[in-house]
């Protein structure tokens, strides 16, 4: 820890500028690269360099990282990952980004989760003059093409300050058989959802696990807060009736019907254990499909189904969101960074990534001959569910607050101290209400 | 005169001699500690707009008046508190064990050593496994032979003796090889003039051998002491802290506090908080230990 301080400590002022130069005619500062960049565009036009990719383990990382061999052939710039957990990787990225000297070029990012903090801290590149450079940018790059919320999640204070990579949001994974066997259809309301838990655990004397989702604090905010829409709350208002309501509903179906331990279950645990068949019924991203197909059960991938999660009392509003790829204002191989953003989200990749089942955030692909033909057993389901969520998607993943970590994990142990009994619904969300407050929400 | 000389000579050349590990020492330990202190002063947000902004004592008043910071350190002492009592009496019984001769008690003697070499990040993972209560062989045993089962690390009232339960298993060994080193230092004669004078072994092991090894074992408690208070390793990999805050130690805290919600200011002031403890409570038990001792 003093160690890093040190490091930490070496930049605290924001955004380093020694890149930028002022183009001419206009008034917006130019990166260097893009200035220097003449002539027409060249995937060559970088080779013999090497950038680093911050990423982290989840399933489009998964995806993308074996197809790295193809860009590097394109383009003769050779890619080095340094992969984490997300936790880890969002740490590593405040440390170095405050250094003024991360060890990478591009860093995966969650706007909804550190976009605020990392746009006031200027630890974004503006990529716009990137893709209006013709230089930089291939011709059939089509950046209109990319999905509207997808696109303008990533425009913070009228910069471009990513690229998206995938859209995911909140569906219900569920076993066909398993519902079938106890006489339940797939549900239609978050009243259901607890129903159908109910009577699946009780039916096959709890060893099968009614609904499997998220606890860990930090994580839980991405599925609570669907039941938090659904049911007509807001965040900044968790200890409204609607608010409590959520937090019971959420809380209650987990504590009663979900895995043992669900307080330290994040998406991988869940996945896992509906994998391998141990719960009938998963709520979490539509990005865990892979991961889920990559490691189920036989018996689990012929029998399993995706709907978009069930309607609340207040309608259907799930949280949707876009991982993105950011580039660090202190790289210095922004033309080669902006060569492999431009690679990975463009629609051939991004087409290869939905055929391994990475949700596009471009529009184009839903219509790729190739995409639809491989729509087939629960993809069919699973592209369906994730259309009508991507409709009625609400951004507002967390509440509007630049210290995000610190309100996600107030929001978590909200949801933790319901699930264990250590407070009322109401009380616990009168704390979780007071501590965002605080923070600013 | 040429005696005196000479001696200052000495002297020079000594400070010359360890003039490189005193200015390593000022750099690498003395640096950053100071540093820390300065960052405990202020009001630093990672990623904030504008500088660091001094507050004095500001954070020392945020921590004194600050719930979590008390349920840290109630953490901390359990699990201390816990694991030394634990660690301490079943270190002297397994040190008397080994100090016995014999091929096998050997072989037992390397055995028992494995677990203090093991990572402390490798027996967190080796034990949040083994504590699954889906997949983990404790359940798995307790229910095969009809015993209740427990959700261990899920379980804000097990979680504590849980990760007890790992640092015993990890340091008791560390603790009777010390203990075995004293052992095997203590004189024979007291103890051959005891049995030719009918003691019984109890009498023995109660009168001749604890007293004889006094010293060593308060030198084992200062040691786990010191080690134990800033328990972060195992409890990162098995809990990070949870569920809610039932297992979330001062470093812990600390280090949330510090990298995931970057406040900086606030997680230096927790961490001289801790050095302060670690000092403080290894001081106590000094003056004890003399006490005992004298």
């Amino acid at each position: 820890m003093l160690a890093s301080l040190l490091v930490g400590a070496c930049g605290t002022t924001s955004n380093a500028t020694s890149t930028t130069t002022k183009s001419s005619g206009t008034s917006q500062a130019v990166p260097q690269a893009v200035a220097n960049a003449k002539g027409p565009f060249s995937w060559k036009r970088y080779s013999g360099q090497t950038i680093t990719v911050l990423a982290e383990t989840q399933p489009w990382t998964s995806a993308v990282k074996p197809l790295t061999s193809q860009f590097e052939s394109l383009t003769g710039i050779h890619v080095k990952w340094e992969i984490y957990t997300e936790e880890q990787r969002r740490q590593l990225s405040v440390i170095q980004l405050q250094s003024h000297k991360p060890s990478f070029d591009v860093f995966m990012n969650l706007k909804s989760f550190s976009g605020k903090q990392y746009s006031q801290a200027g630890w974004y590149e503006n990529l716009y003059p990137f893709v209006k450079s013709s230089s930089l940018t291939a011709p059939d790059y089509n950046f209109n093409d990319f999905l509207k919320g997808p696109i303008d999640s990533q425009i913070i204070g009228g910069k471009l300050d990513g690229v998206p990579t995938n859209v995911e949001g909140p569906v219900l994974f569920y076993r066909t058989d398993i519902l079938n066997k106890y006489g339940l259809s797939a549900p239609t309301s978050l009243a259901q959802v607890d129903e159908d838990a109910k009577i699946i655990a009780q039916k096959s004397n709890n060893s099968i696990v009614g609904l499997a989702s998220r606890g860990l604090p930090l994580a839980v905010a991405y599925t609570f807060g669907t039941y938090l829409h659904n049911e007509g709350g807001h965040w900044n208002q968790l200890n409204s009736p609607a608010g409590v309501k959520a937090l019971t509903e959420y809380a209650d179906t987990l504590k009663n019907y979900g895995p043992t331990g669900v307080v330290n279950y994040n998406f991988l645990q869940s996945s896992t254990l509906f994998g391998q068949g141990k719960a009938a019924m998963e709520f979490d991203s539509s990005n865990e499909i892979s991961d889920i197909l990559t490691h189920a059960t036989p018996t689990v991938a012929n029998n399993m189904s995706v709907e978009e999660f069930p309607a609340g009392s207040a309608g259907d509003h799930p949280t949707v969101l876009s991982w993105s790829l950011a580039m660090s204002p202190f790289s210095t191989h922004m033309g080669a960074s902006w060569l492999f953003m431009q690679w990975v989200s463009s629609s051939s990749i991004q087409t290869q990534l939905a055929l391994k089942g990475i949700a596009s955030p471009r529009a184009s692909t839903a219509n790729d001959s190739a995409y639809k033909s491989s729509l087939t057993g629960v993809k069919v389901s699973w592209a369906a569910a994730l259309e009508k969520t991507l409709a009625q998607g609400n951004p507002d993943v967390g509440p509007a607050i630049v210290q995000q970590t610190q309100a996600r994990q107030d929001i978590g142990l909200m949801v933790d101290k319901v699930i264990l009994g250590q407070a009322t619904p109401e009380e616990a969300a009168s704390t979780a209400a007071s501590q965002l407050k605080a923070l600013g929400g | 005169m040429a005696e005196i000389k000479a001696q200052q000579r000495k002297r020079r050349t000594a400070w010359a001699m360890t003039a490189p590990a005193f200015a390593f020492s000022i750099l690498m330990i003395g640096a950053p500690f100071a540093y820390t202190i300065w960052i405990s002063l202020h009001n630093w947000f990672m990623g904030g707009v504008g500088p660091q902004q001094f507050i004095g004592l500001g954070n020392y008043m945020k921590m004194l008046g600050d719930p979590t910071f008390w349920l840290a350190f109630r953490v901390t002492a359990e699990i201390s508190v816990g694991a030394l009592v634990v660690e301490v009496v079943l270190g002297i019984y397994i040190a008397v064990l080994l100090g016995k001769g014999g091929r096998v008690v050997r072989l037992l003697r390397t055995l028992f050593l494995v677990p203090s070499v093991v990572p402390s990040v490798a027996a967190g993972m080796m034990w949040l496994f083994l504590f699954d209560p889906s997949f983990g062989l404790i359940d798995y045993l307790l229910k095969s032979v009809g015993l209740p089962t427990s959700s261990w690390l899920s379980s804000p009232t097990m979680v504590v003796p849980s990760l007890v339960m790992v640092d015993v298993w990890q340091w008791t060994p560390f603790v009777a090889l010390i203990i075995l080193g004293g052992l095997q230092a203590l004189p024979s004669e007291p103890i051959e003039a005891a049995q030719i004078d009918g003691a019984s072994r109890f009498e023995i092991f109660r009168y001749i051998v604890l007293p004889g090894l006094t010293p060593v074992i308060w030198i084992a408690v200062l040691l786990r002491t010191m080690d134990i208070l800033r328990i972060f390793d195992t409890i990162y990999v098995m809990t990070q802290g949870g569920p809610g805050l039932s297992s979330t130690s001062l470093n812990i805290y600390a280090y949330q506090q510090g990298f995931q919600f970057s406040q900086m200011g606030y997680a230096s002031a927790l961490m001289t908080a801790l050095l302060i403890l670690v000092i403080a409570t290894t001081w106590i038990l000094s003056s004890i230990r003399r006490r005992s001792i004298a």
